[in-house]
């Protein structure tokens, strides 16, 4: 027997050196690039958001198209480290993060002073930390629900649970959805030799689609909240569309694992006398999710002013508001849920720390490809604007990139598309959809935002590295012993066969 | 691997190729073999010829195969070609080939990330059949502590013991050993390859 220990070990110095090195080559030139004859003065005004934009060239449209490499860079990052080289991942991606991050904010910041800096400040005050403050209360909150009993893994049950876990994930999020729901599916399935189908449709329904129906579900939806779009528009916009992939899906699971479960040679345990079929600790915190979704209506709902923080960047007073109400139910979460009930679950900070690091990467990064985008026309991304015009452009391209990238940016790029082509500010996002009285909506833009949203989030679950449950639920379902495919046997054997027919109906359906 | 004691005659085995039904075949000759009360060697894989192309593996995965290849011993072959007037008229078959099996072989394959499922599949690895020897299967074992836990974008196990290797030697504990390791979940195990005479 061969025997090999992984250790958390520091860069060599040597190694330190060397990427210092290159980080500060790439810097330099990077820093004379931005500062090239159109950088102005670093005097105007917050442009990122166009609202100004009319009166002068706004930042996007002056930064050029590499700027959005270190972007780029991240999300390669996040797709390939896991699949090329996850031991070095795992010890070493907050430093593959900070690099990134530096690439881009040193030059930007040496090149546009005082706007890079507002820029930076903005995008961490209204999107990191509010993104992350919501997943860590979700989080939080659903690692206290334990669901367990003696369940046998038939097909019938396994259906029924995948459309719980589904109509779960709206509410309690994607991540929360799969953490609680997953254990109890694979308990069930354990006496089954075949069940590594019963995780692949785990991870398309729980870990993906069934996120699409609230900004609670999935973390791209609550970008697009933040950014304006109401809470309940996503609720009525992708209703359709969600509900015709979950009945296939099911339809189509609920048919393969019956003629699986029919070769099985082996009979599930019997249920112990006066044992019920379905049990559920620390369900209190269904109260406290509850008082998660009523705080973000409420910033969404109600003005109360705004606070000065730095520049042009000012925080809405409800926005905080609600970030110190989620707070305090994650905290009445953690103070009053039995320890057991976590232990159950193998709660553990690991996926939150990790969200924070990379998130403000991706944040930091993402800078220059959200303001080109905004910029429209008059910015580096004009012929690509061009381009994506119909729905059934957005859907396949945001879902396209979401299958392999990270969805919420990928998000984030494809609504600023959508509001670029239309050159309008996003103060105009709830106009736009016709949640303003007396302003009808703009069909175009809410047929691309819906197609958007759709894409970003269903096509999640086309490969495993298109959304962050996905790997998390295969980790767990090896450990319990499931055969989970490879990265390309699950393409090949599941999201093709199964995913891209249907995406390929809904397309035909609603996004013609 | 275990010594085989040699006290009687080696048994031999042979490969019967049946064309027609899949489904007649495997139930003409089961109950062939019930009727006799022999409780030989019988096992079947999907092909047309000795040799297993690769349409015959993809038909067989799909459940579309014109021919069926059966692995039969002695007493097997004996009833096979007794009732050969039968297997035409009653069951739409033909007998198309037979030919000896000197020996037999496959490969196999694990990949666990408990210690608990490791020693399963070392077990079962440790205990295979008289007259099958294995070659390779020692596992790779990684361990990083920092893999304790649930993550969600840089998932590694605390644990991972991996492994491959193949299976040789007489026909029937080949047969036997490769039902063995099939069926555990974590094992993966290939097509049986025949050394024909």
């Amino acid at each position: 027997m061969r025997s090999l220990t992984v250790s958390r070990r520091r860069l060599p110095p040597a190694t330190t050196l060397v990427l210092a090195l290159l980080l500060a080559w790439t810097c330099v030139p990077a820093t004379l690039a931005f500062a090239g004859p159109d950088t102005p003065a670093a005097h105007n005004g917050p442009t990122r958001h166009g609202d100004d934009a009319e009166h002068h060239p706004g930042l996007g449209e002056r930064l050029p198209l590499w700027s959005a490499l270190p972007f780029a860079g991240i999300l390669l990052s996040i797709a390939l480290f896991p699949l090329l080289a996850p031991h070095f991942w795992h010890h070493h991606y907050p430093k593959v993060s900070l690099a990134w991050a530096l690439i881009l904010a040193v030059p930007f910041l040496l090149a546009y002073r005082g706007e890079a800096l507002q820029s930076i400040i903005h995008i961490a005050v209204i999107d990191y930390i509010p993104f992350i403050i919501l997943l860590w209360a979700l989080f939080t909150i659903a690692g206290g629900i334990f669901v367990g009993g003696a369940l046998q893994g038939t097909p019938g049950q396994n259906t029924l649970l995948l459309l719980v876990g589904t109509l779960l994930a709206s509410w309690i999020g994607t991540t929360g959805s799969s953490i609680v729901l997953i254990r109890p599916v694979l308990r069930a399935n354990a006496w089954r030799r075949n069940k590594a189908h019963v995780v692949v449709f785990f991870i398309f329904l729980v870990s993906n689609i069934g996120g699409s129906l609230t900004p609670l579900g999935d973390p791209p939806l609550f970008l697009g909240f933040l950014h304006g779009v109401p809470f309940f528009w996503v609720t009525t916009a992708i209703l359709r569309e969600t509900a015709v992939c979950v009945f296939l899906l099911l339809l189509a699971f609920y048919l393969v694992d019956r003629r699986l479960a029919a070769r099985e040679s082996g009979r599930p345990a019997p249920v112990a006398p006066g044992e019920r079929g379905f049990r559920v600790l620390g369900l209190h915190n269904l109260l406290l999710l509850l008082g998660v979704m009523g705080g973000v209506l409420f910033s969404g709902s109600v003005k109360m002013g705004a606070i000065h923080v730095f520049g042009h960047v000012q925080v809405e007073v409800q926005n905080l508001v609600r970030d110190g109400f989620l707070l305090l139910m994650g905290w009445l979460s953690l103070r009053t849920t039995a320890r057991v009930v976590r232990e159950r679950n193998e709660f553990g900070w690991g996926p939150i720390r990790e969200v924070a690091i990379l998130f403000a990467a991706i944040f930091v990064t993402i800078i220059p490809a959200l303001a080109i985008l905004q910029a429209g026309e008059r910015g580096a991304m004009a012929g690509f604007i061009a381009s994506v015009r119909e729905p059934i452009h957005f859907f396949w391209a945001t879902g396209g990139l979401s299958s392999f990238l990270d969805n919420a940016p990928t998000y984030l790029t494809f609504f600023n598309t959508a509001l670029g082509s239309l050159g309008v500010p996003e103060s105009q996002v709830p106009a736009l959809l016709g949640y303003v009285s007396g302003v009808a909506p703009h069909h175009g833009f809410v047929m691309d935002l819906t197609a958007v949203s759709a894409g970003a989030v269903f096509m999640g679950a086309n490969t495993y590295i298109g959304n962050a449950p996905n790997f998390m639920v295969k980790s767990i379902a090896e450990e319990a012993g499931v055969p989970m495919p490879s990265f390309f046997g699950y393409m090949l054997r599941w999201s093709i066969p199964f995913l891209i027919p249907t995406f390929v109906i809904v397309t035909l359906l609603f996004f013609r | 691997m275990t010594r085989e004691a040699h006290t009687t005659k080696e048994p031999s085995f042979h490969l019967a190729v049946l064309a027609g039904s899949d489904e007649a075949a495997r139930g003409f000759l089961r109950g062939l073999y019930l009727g006799a009360g022999h409780a030989g060697l019988l096992d079947f894989s999907c092909g047309e010829a000795a040799e297993h192309s690769l349409g015959e593996r993809l038909r067989e995965l799909v459940g579309r195969c014109k021919a069926v290849r059966a692995v039969v011993d002695e007493r097997g072959l004996e009833l096979l070609r007794g009732a050969q007037t039968r297997l035409e008229q009653e069951a739409g078959l033909r007998l198309v080939e037979i030919r000896q099996i000197r020996h037999a072989h496959f490969g196999f394959r694990y990949h666990v990330f408990t210690p608990r499922h490791a020693e399963e599949v070392l077990a079962l690895l440790g205990a295979l059949p008289a007259g099958a020897r294995r070659a390779g299967g020692e596992p790779v074992v990684t361990r990083d502590a920092e893999g304790r836990g649930v993550e969600v974008y840089s998932p590694v196990h605390e644990y991972e013991a991996a492994g491959e290797g193949e299976i040789s030697g007489r026909v029937d504990a080949v047969v036997a050993a490769r039902a063995s390791l099939a069926a555990h979940a974590l094992i993966e195990v290939e097509a049986p390859q025949l050394d024909l005479d």
